[in-house]
């Protein structure tokens, strides 16, 4: 039996987040949540430095920024700092319906494709079909 | 010597040096009194009474002998003699005869004309040889000359009478105009300072009547002109303000004329001049009024500002040839004086109509936004929702699994059992969690089903959340502007769309130009009022949709009119609607986002939409969308 992935949750909403990390429990998988862009990074970079490194990452587009000030978008930000530590690392953005834009620059800083938040199931399929890319 | 014990001379002489050197030859005897015509001689004559009078006989106005006639009569004492420069013959035969008592021939003789004037005095009189035919003579000539100057006197006594009937006349006149231009500028000061049109018009037509005493005026405006091949034409004259009872029921009535030449007000309209009848029986094909029967002569002038005609100003008198020139004079201009307020009450009303649009347009907006993030806050909140449920479901069974894997074993086994640890586990965290397992007073029948249903509603409320914040915040996520031909995009929404035939017309301006804008999203505003159109059209007998694209007044901008001859939407409502979740379908369904969402995507395109509706006409929606610039 091969090892469960390992994937990486950062969305300062607890709840969604908490919600989401038992969606992928179930389906099988290894998952390490993260309330903040800051502990996101650390924890990536942990994973860097330890034998089990991540296999993909799931990024809020809306959060705090690493300074922990109010910002839309700071996930723009870490996409942008783990492609920098790992360029091609597989990563979903997670959005709200009306972020067309933000979407669209967070597909050209590398995320492979986003997902509308409450969406769930649609998030597993789309993790399914990028590890099989891989594969 | 004592100066008042001097005789008095009278000398009257109309030339001033002729009366110097009399002056002087008489000052040393004599106490020189002078007057410079005949009837200031009198008058100083009867003053003074002097002791002689000098007289000439060639003076203004009167003739010299009917003066000294006339002296002679009122002061029969006093010496009367004429100095005359007239050495004609009978000239002295004819002063003498006319009452003088002596003649003197000018010029004077400075060496003896004082000692001449004294010898007079002192009573010298010149006898005439035949006195008494000199005096019949002058006599008959007087008679002659009092009835010539009878005759004068009538005539100029007839021609004063004329001139003062003139004068009367003339002042009455004047009188008038004075008093009819004062009243125009007492209107066009009164009417350019109300801003209300409707308060504009009744103060006009009340002030009309009281300052020029008519029994009626009524002005009239036209209606929307309708657009043909050639011009645009308005058809009706439409009564906006009528004098006293009988123009009340003329606007309660709806009062309005056709603009033809059947009326005064529509041929005044239709040939842009004063209509003036004097004599409304004379008329042959007079349009009678039957609200104001008692008219006798009426006049319509238009009211015309920037080389249009607005309506016309209709002015009744129950009198025949009411109208003079002066008033059809002050009336024009105070009928242009209306036209120019009434036209900037219009401008006025207009600004103020656009003013609103505008605010209600950015209301909405906000409206709509506000609505948009508390969904977008809603749906995120509900995001984890459907997985929760479904991962309690799945627990669910699982503990259902395991309760029925311990039943089928007996009692004494069940410690034994591979699954019991996970069941002392479950028992223990209801422990923790603070819940008392007690067996239930009674069974409670279905209550798996019931505990199904719950689960099911929460998960369906959250969806419906979910799919709302997607139909509300979905039209607007994805723009992709292109160039969109109208009635192409037009015929295809209809044709997807699958209502009965004929249904639907459509009727398009040649040669539109393209709009910019995302087709998908522009589409479904299209199909959305559309499908508003026909659900509003569902109790109406002869159902019917039109569809109309044409460039819009608003230069830049095309216009898309879906019109239905629906119930209408009543005017409290019309504000409404755009709002997020109202729906008029009321159980028929909708989640009444279709007009809000609409209203996003039309903003958001830099176009506009709204609405006019009147309840049993009828609505219509009006998209307005920005031309492509480069064509």
């Amino acid at each position: 039996m091969t090892k469960a992935k390992k994937i990486l949750i950062v969305d300062d909403e607890p709840l969604i987040l908490r919600s989401m990390q038992k969606t992928l429990l179930r389906a099988g998988y290894q998952v390490v949540p993260a309330s903040t862009c800051s502990l996101g990074l650390d924890s990536f970079k942990a994973g860097l430095d330890s034998d089990e490194p991540f296999d993909m990452a799931l990024v809020d587009l809306n959060m705090p920024d690493f300074e922990g000030d109010e910002a839309s978008g700071a996930g723009l930000e870490l996409i942008s700092r783990i492609q920098e530590l790992q360029p091609g690392f597989p990563m979903i953005v997670l959005s709200a319906y009306d972020e067309v834009a933000k979407v669209k620059e967070a597909i050209t800083r590398g995320a492979r494709n986003y997902c509308v938040k409450g969406r769930e199931q649609t998030l597993l399929d789309q993790i399914h079909t990028i590890f099989k890319e891989i594969e | 010597m004592d100066i008042k014990s001097l005789p008095k001379v009278l000398y009257v002489d109309d030339t001033p040096d002729a009366r110097s050197l009399v002056r002087r030859v008489l000052a040393q005897d004599f106490i020189v009194l002078e007057a410079s015509d005949p009837l200031n001689g009198i008058e100083l004559a009867m003053q003074t009474e002097p002791d002689l009078i000098l007289l000439d006989i060639n003076l203004p106005h009167l003739s010299g002998r009917e003066v000294a006639a006339r002296l002679k009569s009122l002061l029969p004492n006093t010496r009367l003699v004429a100095f005359s420069a007239d050495n004609s013959p009978g000239a002295r035969e004819r002063a003498l005869a006319a009452g003088c008592d002596g003649y003197m021939t000018k010029p004077l003789d400075v060496d003896t004309f004082a000692d001449e004037v004294k010898e007079y005095l002192q009573g010298k009189r010149d006898v005439l040889p035949d006195q008494a035919r000199h005096e019949r003579a002058y006599a008959a000539e007087l008679v002659e000359i009092l009835e010539e100057k009878v005759r004068e006197l009538t005539k100029t006594a007839e021609r004063n009478a004329f001139l003062i009937e003139q004068n009367k006349r003339l002042i009455a006149v004047l009188e008038r105009r004075q008093r009819l231009l004062e009243a125009a500028a007492r209107v066009g000061h009164v009417i350019t300072s109300i801003l209300d049109l409707d308060d504009l018009l009744r103060v006009t037509v009340d002030v009309i009547c009281e300052e020029y005493d008519f029994y009626y005026a009524g002005l009239f405006l036209c209606d929307e002109p309708v657009e043909t091949a050639d011009a645009k034409l308005s058809k009706w004259a439409v009564l906006r303000a009528g004098r006293g009872e009988a123009g009340q029921a003329m606007l309660t009535n709806n009062y309005r004329l056709q603009i033809d030449e059947n009326s005064i007000v529509g041929t005044a309209i239709l040939n842009r001049q004063a209509r003036i009848v004097l004599d409304v029986g004379q008329e042959e094909h007079r349009f009678i009024n039957p609200y104001l029967p008692a008219t006798c002569s009426e006049m319509a002038l238009p009211l015309i500002v920037k080389g249009q005609v607005l309506g016309a100003l209709s002015v009744q008198s129950d009198q025949v040839n009411a109208f003079s020139d002066d008033d059809i004079n002050t009336l024009q201009t105070l009928a242009n004086h209306v036209a120019v307020a009434v036209d900037n009450a219009l401008l006025l009303r207009d600004l103020k109509q656009a003013n609103q649009d505008l605010l209600r347009n950015k209301t909405f907006q906000a409206i709509a936004q506000t609505t948009g993030e508390t969904i977008h806050w809603v749906g995120n909140k509900a995001a984890p929702i459907p997985s929760s449920v479904n991962r309690v479901r799945e627990d669910l069974v699982r503990l259902l699994g395991l309760f029925q894997a311990l039943l089928a074993v007996s009692p004494d086994q069940r410690e034994q059992h591979p699954l019991w640890p996970e069941a002392l586990e479950i028992f223990q965290t209801v422990a923790q969690q603070g819940f008392k397992l007690e067996p239930p007073p009674f069974i409670m029948p279905g209550s798996l089903e019931s505990i199904l249903e719950d689960l099911a509603i929460v998960e369906q409320s959250a969806r419906s959340i979910l799919v709302i914040k997607e139909d509300l915040i979905g039209p607007v996520r994805l723009q992709n502007v292109v160039s969109i031909h109208l009635p192409e995009l037009l015929d295809e929404t209809i044709f997807e769309m699958g209502l009965p035939g004929g249904v639907v017309k459509t009727e398009y301006e040649a040669n539109l130009p393209p709009v910019s804008g995302d087709r998908r999203q522009i589409g479904q505003v299209f199909n959305n009022l559309i499908k508003n159109a026909w659900e509003a059209l569902h109790q109406t007998e002869n159902p019917s949709i039109g569809v109309i694209a044409r460039y819009s007044n608003e230069p830049g901008f095309l216009e898309v009119l879906v019109v239905d001859n629906g119930p209408g939407i009543a005017p409290e409502m019309l504000e409404k609607i755009w709002v997020s979740f109202f729906t008029t379908k009321g159980a028929r369904g909708g989640t009444g986002l279709g007009l809000s969402a609409c209203m996003a995507i039309v903003n958001q395109a830099e176009g506009r939409i709204g609405v006019e509706s009147q309840v049993g006409v009828g609505t219509v929606f009006t998209v307005m969308l920005p031309a492509v610039k480069d064509q």
